[in-house]
């Protein structure tokens, strides 16, 4: 049975542990962590997804609990509150703000029984949101290793000329440019995706369809190769390949191979690399602007 | 034997990585924009810096730009009336930045406090009126011992601000050194906390201060200031005592501005030491402000938008420059941290990145290395989305270390920029711009207005792809004015190479006009005739897994001359062994060729490095020789002590 998960905030140590007694019977709350300042239950909060805080109202650390609540006013899913006072004086604060209930401690014989029946109430349409991820969770990480990879193309003496010459058209720091925001539409799990083109790092011919590739993803295309060359080519794209279009922009590292040539590679998690003889190295350089 | 001082060069490294067209078109100095620059400075050199002079606010304007007649004391900007503070702070009172945040500080245990630059200016003024009521004056020298809290930099700009001349001194130093730096500077007052943080410690801070002072010179020190950080309970002495919230609580919230001459001494800064003695570098208002203001801009394109971190300690250059100054001067945000970056845990720096939205990473090569130890999992659990720039200072950066940087912090898309400049310098010297192309491990090329070459001991410079001795053949204005009551070490720095100014680096230039910092003048190594720069050495050591840090020295052999010995510490996970040795071994070759033979390497569970994270060569080959170990007030950790050599020697068969 799903439980709704419970942090005791109360600068009291003799208040929370009463708490956790009283709550230990309860089904369907389960104590999950004790705080003694605003600080960090916020901090817990945005690790754990509770569904009921049981906050003081003066707490440790300079925040009070109805503070707290007043932080707490704009979040969704935002876990219910049950205030605990010796006194009566903050109650309508506290349920301005939406408090599920206002305990009056120590509780009158029988009172918490009224507490849990509204904490129950609420749990019926409270929805648990799974804590944020962290940027790049264990699945995707181990992904990357795998996925990153490079691809390497020929790219034929009698061509290496024109691509030079392209690049230099590309790379032309004098053209004085604006950033474009062309866009290209994509689908992909049934929504349609507008991908920037200077955020694509290269297209590659699949069947009848085509990749685009960004730095992190690739998505599938329905054009076919030929037509995305005619769309992107005024846009610093060029074919290397039969199967392979490059955003001449996003090659981005240039260096010395064994066999006395040069390379060329694409930034991203799959990236390209393109040799360029060792003649055209003098080129190369006037067109870095080494 | 006649060495003209040139050096081999053996590392080849030939990847050359191109800006993304995007952060071209943002940039705020374009390509063009940038051979402009260089070209004006080069036609007339004045006119450039005049033009950066122009960049500030001055009380009056100078004479002329550089009256070098008693060379090498050049004087920049004579005539000038000015007051850093009154760039780094007063101006923006009346522009939009009086709102701005000037400060982010975070303490170890996670506690925040925040300035703008209107609550930071009211600060330093409320101090500035506490300092002039404990009687100190313009020209008073006073010592600041302090870690990084929002007080440090208070006290800098305060003491700045009436004229007087602060030396911070790196909370971690000893007594001892702490000593010798108030008796050398003649200090009237002491800044100092009762405490901080450090590592999930505390570290009491005053019981050192009072330490230092047992002996120090009797007509110096009149008081101290003590800042409240830990709450411990300190001894305060009667009459000479004073908390910090005691002395502020009644003072105005304005402060007059003490109007300075532009070669006023600023701040005092005490080298680290790597070499020998501490000696205090001397840096004044108007050519330090010109300098510092102009090359950070410039090589940090900083916008409007930008949140901007330096993880040095205010008490090196970097932490004065490019963590207090430079940023304010600039209007920009900066972000500060007290503690360890392991607390409590490996992520602690990215953690702060991703809180606050850091743009631009300014750090050390020592701990890019350091967090390269913990792997790639730490990076990955924080949205470093925000960064944009990334910047390394302090000692070479291996291409390794680079290239870790650039892909796992970087995501590939921000530059890594590998600036090259001391405390002797101020300002950077030979850096990339965000639009430069970069090869790992260049500092690419001098900025416009600094004059750099590569010679050898005659002055004359060496040929492409040649180690020589690095120079700086023109004044700059951020340039040091002198040591501290010492003009003959100040000569000697210009007397070395003659009329030029040598930095005790190495360096060679690649064809493409690139330069390559190959270590210190002192840490070169003679093997049978060749000349190898450690840092080339330990750069190789770096692409084999197994090894995260290493020092190479020059250890004296009856065939060779002299011979490499190198100290490694290993990457967990690895056992020092005959197997390791032999695999080191062959790496090496296979990096640099069949020249840079190593004679042993041992294993060492830490290398002994200054307190700026910097690895003392110098220490590792006293050790060796049985010579001299030098002054070790700079030292890390001075309980640091040579192992038994016969024990731990892994000696080659």
């Amino acid at each position: 049975m799903p439980t709704l998960k419970a942090l005791l905030i109360h600068p009291d140590p003799d208040v929370r542990t009463a708490l956790r007694d009283a709550l230990e019977e309860v089904a369907f709350i389960q104590v999950l962590g004790e705080a003694v300042t605003a600080l960090e239950a916020m901090e817990l909060l945005e690790a754990i997804p509770y569904g009921v805080f049981f906050l003081g109202i003066d707490l440790s650390g300079g925040t009070s609990g109805i503070e707290m609540a007043q932080m707490l006013g704009g979040r969704k899913n935002k876990p219910a509150l049950v205030f605990i006072s010796d006194t009566e004086n903050q109650a309508y604060a506290a349920f301005e703000l939406g408090a599920t209930d206002y305990l009056l401690w120590p509780p009158a014989p029988g009172r918490m029984a009224r507490t849990m029946d509204r904490l129950q109430t609420f749990k019926s349409r409270f929805r648990e949101v799974p804590p944020p991820q962290p940027q790049m969770d264990a699945a995707t990480e181990s992904r990357d290793e795998n996925t990153e990879q490079t691809v390497k193309l020929p790219l034929p003496e009698e061509e290496q000329d024109s691509f030079l010459a392209a690049l230099k058209t590309a790379w032309d720091q004098t053209a004085n440019r604006r950033p474009e925001i062309d866009k290209l539409a994509v689908s992909q799990d049934g929504r349609t995706i507008l991908i920037p083109y200077d955020q694509i790092i290269f297209v590659e011919a699949f069947e009848d369809y085509s990749y685009i590739h960004t730095a992190n993803q690739k998505f599938l295309s329905s054009h076919r190769l030929k037509n995305l060359e005619d769309r992107l080519g005024p846009h610093r794209f060029f074919r290397v390949h039969r199967k392979y279009l490059v955003n001449l922009d996003m090659v981005t590292e240039i260096a010395s191979m064994p066999g006395s040539n040069f390379m060329l590679r694409t930034a991203g998690r799959t990236r390209i690399e393109l040799p360029i003889s060792r003649r055209r190295i003098a080129e190369l350089k006037k067109i870095i602007g080494l | 034997m006649d060495q003209p001082g040139t050096v081999d060069s053996l590392l080849q490294e030939e990847r050359v990585f191109r800006p993304l067209p995007q952060l071209v078109i943002e940039a705020n100095v374009n390509p063009q924009e940038l051979d402009a620059a260089r070209r004006f400075s080069q036609m007339d050199f004045m006119g450039y810096w005049e033009e950066a002079a122009d960049d500030l606010d001055w009380f009056k304007k100078w004479d002329q730009v550089l009256d070098d007649k008693d060379a090498p004391f050049y004087r920049w900007f004579p005539g000038a009336r000015c007051n850093i503070v009154y760039n780094a702070l007063d101006r923006h009172i009346e522009t939009a930045n009086k709102n701005k945040l000037a400060l982010i500080w975070e303490g170890e245990p996670g506690d925040q406090r925040k300035y703008t630059y209107f609550e930071l200016y009211r600060e330093v003024n409320r101090f500035a009126n506490a300092l002039r009521s404990l009687g100190i004056r313009k020209g008073d020298r006073v010592v600041i011992y302090m870690p990084p809290l929002p007080e440090t930099v208070i006290s800098m700009l305060a003491i700045a601000k009436i004229g007087a001349i602060h030396s911070v001194v790196f909370a971690g130093f000893s007594a001892k050194a702490l000593r010798q730096r108030i008796n050398d500077a003649h200090a009237k007052l002491v800044i100092t906390a009762d405490g901080f943080y450090r590592n999930g410690r505390i570290v009491s801070l005053k019981e050192t201060a009072d330490e230092a002072l047992i002996g120090a010179c009797a007509d110096c020190v009149d008081s101290m200031v003590v800042v409240r950080r830990c709450n411990l309970s300190v001894d305060m002495v009667d009459g000479r005592d004073f908390q910090y919230e005691d002395l502020v609580r009644q003072e105005r919230n304005e402060a007059p501005t003490e109007v300075m001459d532009a070669d006023d001494p600023l701040f005092l800064m005490y080298t680290s030491g790597t070499t020998g003695k501490p000696k205090g570098i001397v840096h004044s208002h108007a050519g330090y402000m010109v300098g510092v203001n102009r090359t950070l801009t410039t090589v940090f394109d900083i916008k409007p938008t930008d949140i901007f971190w330096c993880t040095a300690d205010p008490g090196w250059v970097t932490g004065h420059s490019a963590g207090i100054y430079g940023p304010l001067m600039a209007g920009t945000t900066s972000v500060m941290y007290e503690g360890h970056p392991n607390y409590p845990q490996a992520d602690r720096l990215w953690a702060i990145v991703a809180k606050y939205g850091v743009t631009i990473f300014y750090s050390a090569p020592t701990m890019i290395r350091m967090l390269m130890r913990f792997g790639t999992q730490y990076p990955k659990q924080h949205d470093l989305s925000s960064l944009r720039l990334l910047g390394t200072v302090g000692e070479p950066i291996a291409p390794e270390a680079w290239t870790w940087l650039y892909k796992n912090i970087g995501r590939s898309e921000c530059p890594v920029l590998d600036t090259w400049w001391q405390t002797e310098t101020g300002m950077f010297m030979i850096a990339p711009l965000p639009i430069s192309l970069l090869k790992p491990g260049s500092v690419t090329k001098p900025l416009p207005g600094v004059e750099c070459d590569v010679v050898d001991r005659h002055g004359k410079p060496v040929p492409p792809g040649k180690g020589g001795l690095l120079v700086v053949t023109k004044p700059w204005p951020a340039m040091m004015t002198g040591y501290w009551n010492d003009d003959d070490a100040f000569k000697a720095c210009w007397e070395k190479v003659p009329g030029v100014y040598y930095a005790g680096d190495v360096a060679k230039k690649d064809e493409d006009g690139y330069i390559w910092i190959q270590g210190r003048a002192d840490d070169v190594i003679n093997i049978a005739g060749h000349r190898i720069g450690s840092a080339e050495l330990e750069a190789a050591f770096g692409m084999h897994g197994a090894v995260s840090e290493c020092a190479v020295i020059g250890v004296p052999d009856k065939i060779k001359g002299e011979a490499a010995k190198a100290f490694v510490q290993l990457n967990g996970g690895f056992e020092p062994d005959d197997d390791l040795i032999k695999d080191l071994k062959r790496t090496i070759r296979n990096e640099l060729g069949p020249v840079a033979v190593i004679k042993s390497i041992e294993f060492r569970e830490a290398l002994p490095k200054t307190r700026s994270g910097k690895i003392m060569r110098r220490v590792l080959k006293a050790e060796e020789t049985g010579h001299d170990i030098g002054d070790l007030t700079g030292l890390e950790d001075e309980s640091f002590q040579a192992p038994n050599t016969e024990g731990g020697e892994q000696e080659n068969p």
